[in-house]
Order: structure tokens, then C-alpha cells, then sequence
């Protein structure tokens, strides 16, 4: 949403603001596309080193599991579409993941959250 | 207290009109009240306005559908109580719900909201809900609240843009507001689970308004020069 990623972890309310390049390697991962294809993306789009890419994907990926927000699944047989997302513009900036949960009570209800 | 403080009661409804009527009767109980009764229909095809018609002091207000947020809001419109209060067709209020809610507002003049503890009733057992369980919980819902007039001057409508979630949305911003609220430590509302609740859909496009109004709560702390309230912030 306007080139800010949020989301949602409907176990214990908690809400996350993803920024910078968050959300172009967030909407890779949902096409099921390897990590090291999306560093591959992302160094390609912005002419990072390999490493660079490498490194802030991978650490971003790792904060995702780490919030529960993503699980890693075995590659699907036929590779997801790792072209660069469309409508996400400017320059490189690293991840960033913003944690909030003062909105838990808000949500604890209606509908409430999965245990 | 008859001579009292006028409270509206406001009770969206669309297609509710299996439960409606006990709805309304549980509004009609609260004792020793002055109270408006308005039920917006907000499009219903079942024959729910004309139960609405058949009680006594019910103003029936019909819209076509437009979602419950601007049913209430249409109801809110309409009010012209010193103290506005909300019901759902499937919910009841227990018997001096708004007597101890309004009691609880006099004697705390600072005060702008007033909460009650909520349970939940499923009407067949298994459906949806049963996550929620039945012990009693806080309602900052729109069924357990009592609120000042003044406090919907405030904070304003109920943002009608989605479809669900309009309540939440509302009391996260009065909080940002500063509105102060208390809580009668008793169950007062009933919440009538019947698989076919609106908010209480676990669909996707239940989960898409919560999205909208984060994102929204967001915009608005940024804008309004707010603080985010985050717990970690992390950077790559």
C-alpha cells in the first residue's frame, strides 16, 4: 500500500511496517521465488554488488522467520517469476521492518485472534 | 432517574430478522431509562423493518445497503440523546446495562466512554466463535458502549470505507484522541453466535480491512505528527 508493506501476524496481534526495498523482496517471496533468485532481482534493478543484495535479502528473510511472518517450503516445481515488481520506484534502500503491537487489543475480539 | 438524560440507542440491521425482535425487547427492558430507540434497516429483504414497525417508541429509519458503519452513522445522524448507545440485531443487553453504565458516567465526569464486559453465546455449538470461547471479556465493541454525545463530536462518524472493523477503527482513534474510558466489571451484553455473524467472518476480506485500517492508523500518527508506538525498529 502506497509502497509501504504491512502485515499482520493474526496469532498474537503484533503488526509490522515494512520499508526501503521490503516490499519489492516481499512481493518475490509470494510468487514462491528462491531467495537467492530474489538477491539476483534486486542486485540487477538497483546495480548492487551480489553481495550487498545478498546480504540485506538474506537478513530481511531471516527477520521474517524470525517474526513467524514466513515459513520456508520446499522450491515449487516450476519457478516463480522473478522479474522486479512492478510500481515500486526510487532508489536502493536497505529493509526495514517496523514492529508495533498496540493494536492488539483492538484486534483481540473481532474477529479474534487464532490461537 | 426517569426524568434523566435522554440515550439514543442505535441498532443497525440487515436481514437480523430471526433475532431482532429480542434484540429490541432487550433494549425495552433497561428499567427506568429515557431512552430513543432508532433501528436503521440498512437494506434488509427479510422482513426486517416491519418488525422493527410493529414495537411501540421505535423510530425505523431504511437505507439501502450500505454496511453497518453507515447505518450507525445514519443512526448517529439522527440521535439527539445526551448519551448514545449501540446494539446489534443478534446481541442483547442484560437487564441495567445502561443504568450501570450511566450510573458509572455521572459519577466520573472525566470520563467520555463507558465499556462493559462481554460473553459469547453460541447458538449452535461448534460454529463459528469457538475460538472466542465463553468467558467473559472486555467489549470494545459498539454493543457494550455508552458513550457522552460529546465524545462522538470528537473523534467523529465511523469511518464507513471498509466493510468491517469500522468499531476498532474508531476506538483506536478515540484513544489517540485522549478520550478516557471505564468499565462496568460485569457481563451486560450477550453475543449471539450464529455462524452468520458479519464481523466475525475469518474471510480474507475480513483480514484485508485490517490491513486498511493499519495502514491507515499509520498514515494518520505520521500526518498528525503522532507517535508510531513501535516496540523494535529494524533495518537491514
Amino acid at each position: 500500500m502506497d509502497g509501504e508493506l504491512v502485515v499482520i501476524n493474526l496469532q498474537n496481534g503484533r503488526y509490522y511496517a515494512s520499508g526501503g526495498v521490503g516490499p519489492a523482496i516481499w512481493l518475490l517471496l509470494e510468487r514462491s521465488v528462491d531467495v537467492s533468485d530474489v538477491a539476483a532481482a534486486i542486485a540487477a534493478r538497483y546495480s548492487l554488488a551480489p553481495d550487498v543484495a545478498r546480504t540485506d535479502v538474506t537478513a530481511f528473510v531471516r527477520k521474517l522467520e524470525l517474526e513467524a511472518l514466513i515459513v520456508a517450503a520446499a522450491p515449487p516445481d516450476t519457478p516463480g517469476d522473478s522479474s522486479f515488481p512492478d510500481g515500486i520506484e526510487g532508489d536502493y534502500v536497505a529493509p526495514t521492518l517496523t514492529t508495533f503491537d498496540d493494536m492488539e487489543q483492538a484486534f483481540a475480539l473481532d474477529p479474534p485472534l487464532r490461537p | 432517574m426517569t426524568a434523566g438524560s435522554l440515550i439514543s440507542c442505535l441498532l443497525p440491521v440487515h436481514n437480523g430478522a430471526a433475532y431482532l425482535s429480542e434484540a429490541i425487547a432487550s433494549i425495552l427492558a433497561q428499567t427506568r431509562m429515557r431512552l430513543e430507540i432508532i433501528v436503521v434497516d440498512d437494506g434488509s429483504t427479510d422482513g426486517s423493518a416491519e418488525i422493527a414497525a410493529g414495537f411501540q417508541n421505535v423510530q425505523v429509519v431504511r437505507q439501502s445497503q450500505s454496511g453497518v458503519a453507515a447505518a450507525r452513522n445514519a443512526g448517529l445522524r439522527l440521535a439527539r440523546g445526551d448519551y448514545i448507545a449501540f446494539l446489534d440485531a443478534d446481541d442483547l443487553w442484560l437487564g441495567g446495562k445502561l443504568a450501570a453504565q450511566l450510573a458509572l458516567l455521572r459519577q466520573d465526569a472525566a470520563a467520555d466512554l463507558c465499556l462493559t464486559l462481554v460473553r459469547h453465546v453460541p447458538m449452535i455449538p461448534g460454529t463459528v466463535g469457538a475460538p472466542l470461547g465463553d468467558a467473559p471479556r472486555l467489549g470494545r465493541l459498539m454493543q457494550c458502549l455508552l458513550a457522552r454525545r460529546a465524545a462522538f463530536d470528537r473523534v467523529g462518524l465511523l469511518d464507513d470505507r471498509t466493510r468491517t472493523r469500522a468499531d476498532q477503527d474508531w476506538f483506536i482513534r478515540a484513544a489517540e484522541k485522549g478520550l478516557i474510558e471505564v468499565v462496568v466489571p460485569e457481563v451486560l451484553v450477550l453475543r449471539r453466535l450464529h455462524g452468520q455473524n458479519h464481523s466475525l467472518a475469518a474471510d480474507s476480506r475480513v483480514e484485508d480491512d485490517f490491513l486498511t485500517i493499519v495502514k491507515r492508523t499509520l498514515d494518520r500518527r505520521r500526518r498528525e505528527g503522532l507517535s508510531l508506538r513501535a516496540i523494535e525498529q529494524w533495518s537491514a
